[in-house]
């Protein structure tokens, strides 16, 4: 089944080869090609084929290209053209050397050959049913195909040699397909059988080659006759000597397309996913997290099978991403929370749910992964954003999944984007490493934002004793206040009352005020002398104003008075709570060493005592004061 | 299907240049012709006219029109 076609792009391609324009115009082919359909791709390989590699060079000196020597036992010319367009897919020109009929041996085997000499950066060695049975006598029987077959084994064995010997280029070759007009021609099901055993064996040991040799790669074709094609035509054999089928080596040729991927370095790292029709049915903004098509009924399988997919890739390697157009809230709350989904948040280096662009957002993703958009394949469901993202980044695989969810697995499969020589360790834990690199850029990015959000508030912080009237909400921070509240010491308005009159007490409020506007009071300290030491019995903030350098500016500024009076040192307490936890390190990030005590105790010496933030202005004293309110621009 | 059509056929199907001008020219003239255009071509005209042509006929046919005249009249 194909995705969408775009009807038109095969007819540009076509219009521009009558005008004879396409090798000036070869940078566009490669977006046209992303618009068609598997069966027009074949036909625009064979107008893309008909192009001099070398016009194209001189109108696109900087056009990719890489040079590979096709030979094999029969006529090999037919992989040409698919070749062309799949190689075209992936942004690379085909500078193809195409051998004579059946000249594999001599090519491979003299250093000072043809193929050789063209330097190509991959050799392809087509090998065929005929290169056993042109040499298995008649009548035959399963020995003489296993006698046979263990000679060309022996024979490539040696041009491999030669082969390693004479140039740096990758050979490709394939397992060879039994058709089954070989086997049928023996009648008995024993000897039929071992004719099976045998050519498999062969089989098995051509991939074997490859296990040990990084120069070489062995392609089975049994996956891709499996999906269909047949794998000889007769009348193409028989005719012109072609023997293996144009339907199989169009899967071959899309095959070779991801090899030359990787060979130069285009493999793809980042598989981007929509969520809504393509991980899950249904739409979460009007279904909701129980609306939605997860894993129950016949669909709820079929995206069960895609999710556990993309989980299976995600393990080797390559970073996952959500971007989808969703609020992130319920997206969230589903990855987090939806006991079928079988993917978490973890699995993901990120997940953006927000209704930007898609395109905007996976430039941005790209962005923050130090990663070009060109190692991104992007699966959604909708043709609008599979369009869009085409239009806007076309460096992008853009997999557009269909509307059956049986369908998504295949369609993501069906190119190796993924595909890579070997997995190393560092593959595995990738996206771990890509995920805590992403955190740190996150906290950097956020501050850096924020500093500059920070200077051009204007933020004004006064910090003085509190007044009379200030009671009632003194108390109240006191009992409303839990996060930041360092030891959850709860005042009613009497103990305000009571500390204020205790001279050796200070309760001090924080005022806060900024360019939008006054906070009023939005903090208070609690702060007594007990001989040489000054004690902080709490220390309470609203959450309304965290991360404004407030607290920090107040501390100094009580620090600093401390000093001031005599005092060698100032302790605090944290008291934990369920709430509170996010100032445990409030002492010791500003100074204070950790001091025995029944609860966590730190202790400032007052050597250094850090200065308020540069965009906080402090104003200490009594606010209602004119005298030290006039210095203060409004 | 008319001369013009298969004209067309073979020059946006098969990628080859050519013109109505080399339907009476021998394959040595046609640039780019070769046995596997030729079973290309055949595979083309069978879908076009939907029925099965005689390779044998098509490979001795001497000039591009006369495998016209085999699809076309055949």
């Amino acid at each position: 089944m194909t995705t969408t076609t775009d009807p038109t792009a095969r007819q540009r391609l076509l219009d521009l080869h009558r005008a004879g324009a396409l090798a000036a115009n070869y940078p566009a082919v490669r977006r046209l090609l992303a618009e068609v359909d598997a069966e027009d791709l074949a036909r625009c390989g064979q107008l893309l084929a008909r192009l001099d590699p070398a016009d194209v060079l001189v109108a696109h000196p900087e056009q990719p290209v890489l040079t590979v020597a096709i030979t094999g036992h029969g006529t090999v010319e037919p992989l040409v053209p698919p070749l062309t367009a799949e190689l075209a897919r992936h942004g690379l020109l085909l500078r193809p050397h195409v051998a004579d009929f059946d000249s594999y041996v001599f090519d491979l085997s003299d250093p000072d050959s043809a193929l050789y000499r063209a330097e190509p950066d991959i050799v392809l060695c087509l090998l065929d049913p005929r290169v056993v049975f042109d040499e298995v006598p008649t009548p035959w029987g399963p020995d003489d195909v296993e006698r046979v077959f263990a000679e060309k084994l022996a024979l490539i064995e040696g041009l491999l040699t030669r082969f390693t010997a004479t140039t740096s280029a990758t050979l490709v070759l394939n397992t060879v397909p039994l058709p089954r007009d070989r086997g049928a021609q023996l009648l008995d099901y024993r000897s039929r059988g071992r004719l099976g055993v045998v050519w498999r064996e062969a089989n098995a040991r051509l991939l074997t080659l490859a296990q040990q040799r990084s120069n070489l790669v062995v392609i089975d074709l049994d996956p891709l006759i499996a999906e269909g094609p047949a794998a000889v035509d007769p009348r193409l054999s028989v005719y012109a000597g072609a023997h293996l089928s144009a339907e199989l080596l169009t899967g071959y040729a899309r095959e070779v397309g991801h090899l030359a991927r990787q060979l130069t370095g285009r493999t793809k790292k980042v598989l981007a996913l929509d969520l809504d029709g393509t991980l899950w049915g249904g739409i979460l903004a009007e279904d909701g997290a129980d609306g939605i098509t997860v894993a129950g009924g016949y669909a709820g399988a079929a995206f069960a099978a895609f999710r556990e997919l993309v989980k299976q890739i995600g393990s080797q390697g390559v970073l996952l991403a959500v971007v989808s157009k969703n609020d992130a809230e319920p997206v969230s709350a589903v990855l987090r929370e939806h006991p079928d989904l079988g993917l978490t948040e973890d699995d993901f280096v990120r997940v953006v749910a927000n209704w930007l662009p898609k395109s905007d957002n996976l430039r941005a993703l790209a962005d923050a992964l130090n990663l070009g958009v060109d190692s991104f394949v992007f699966v959604d469901d909708s043709t609008f954003e599979c369009g869009l993202v085409r239009h806007e980044l076309p460096e992008v695989a853009v997999v557009q999944v269909g509307t059956d969810p049986a369908t998504h697995l295949g369609a993501l499969l069906r190119d190796g984007w993924f595909d890579t020589r070997a997995l190393t360790a560092t593959d595995r834990i990738r996206a771990a490493t890509y995920r805590a690199e992403l955190a740190r850029r996150d906290l950097l990015d956020s501050f850096a934002t924020l500093d500059d959000y920070l200077r051009q508030l204007d933020l004004e912080v006064r910090f003085a004793a509190a007044t009379d009237a200030e009671v009632p909400r003194v108390s109240q921070m006191s009992l409303r206040t839990n996060q930041f509240n360092l030891t959850t010491q709860r005042w009613q308005e009497n103990d305000v009352r009571a500390a204020l009159a205790d001279p050796a007490r200070q309760v001090l409020t924080i005022r806060v005020r900024d360019r939008f506007g006054d906070s009023g009071i939005v903090g208070v300290v609690s702060y007594r002398r007990d001989g040489a030491v000054g004690h902080i019995d709490n220390f309470v903030l609203s959450c309304r104003v965290f991360s404004r350098g407030v607290e920090q500016a107040c501390l100094s500024a009580l620090l600093g008075h401390a000093r001031e009076s005599g005092v060698e040192a100032v302790q605090g307490v944290y008291r934990p709570t369920a709430k509170n936890h996010g100032v445990r390190e409030f002492y010791p990030r500003h100074g204070f060493e950790p001091v025995d005590g029944p609860d966590p105790t730190y202790r400032h010496d007052l050597t250094r005592i850090a200065p308020p933030p540069d965009h906080v202005r402090l104003v200490l004293g009594d606010p209602v004061d004119p005298a030290r309110a006039e210095g203060t621009p409004a | 299907m008319t001369a013009d059509e298969f004209v067309d056929l073979v020059r946006d199907e098969l990628g080859l240049d050519i013109s109505a001008e080399h339907l009476d020219r021998g394959f040595d003239q046609v640039p780019g012709w070769n046995s596997i255009n030729s079973l290309r071509l055949l595979a083309l005209l069978e879908r076009a006219v939907g029925k099965p042509l005689s390779v044998p006929d098509l490979l001795s046919a001497p000039t591009l029109g006369s495998v016209y005249a085999l699809a076309a009249g055949g």
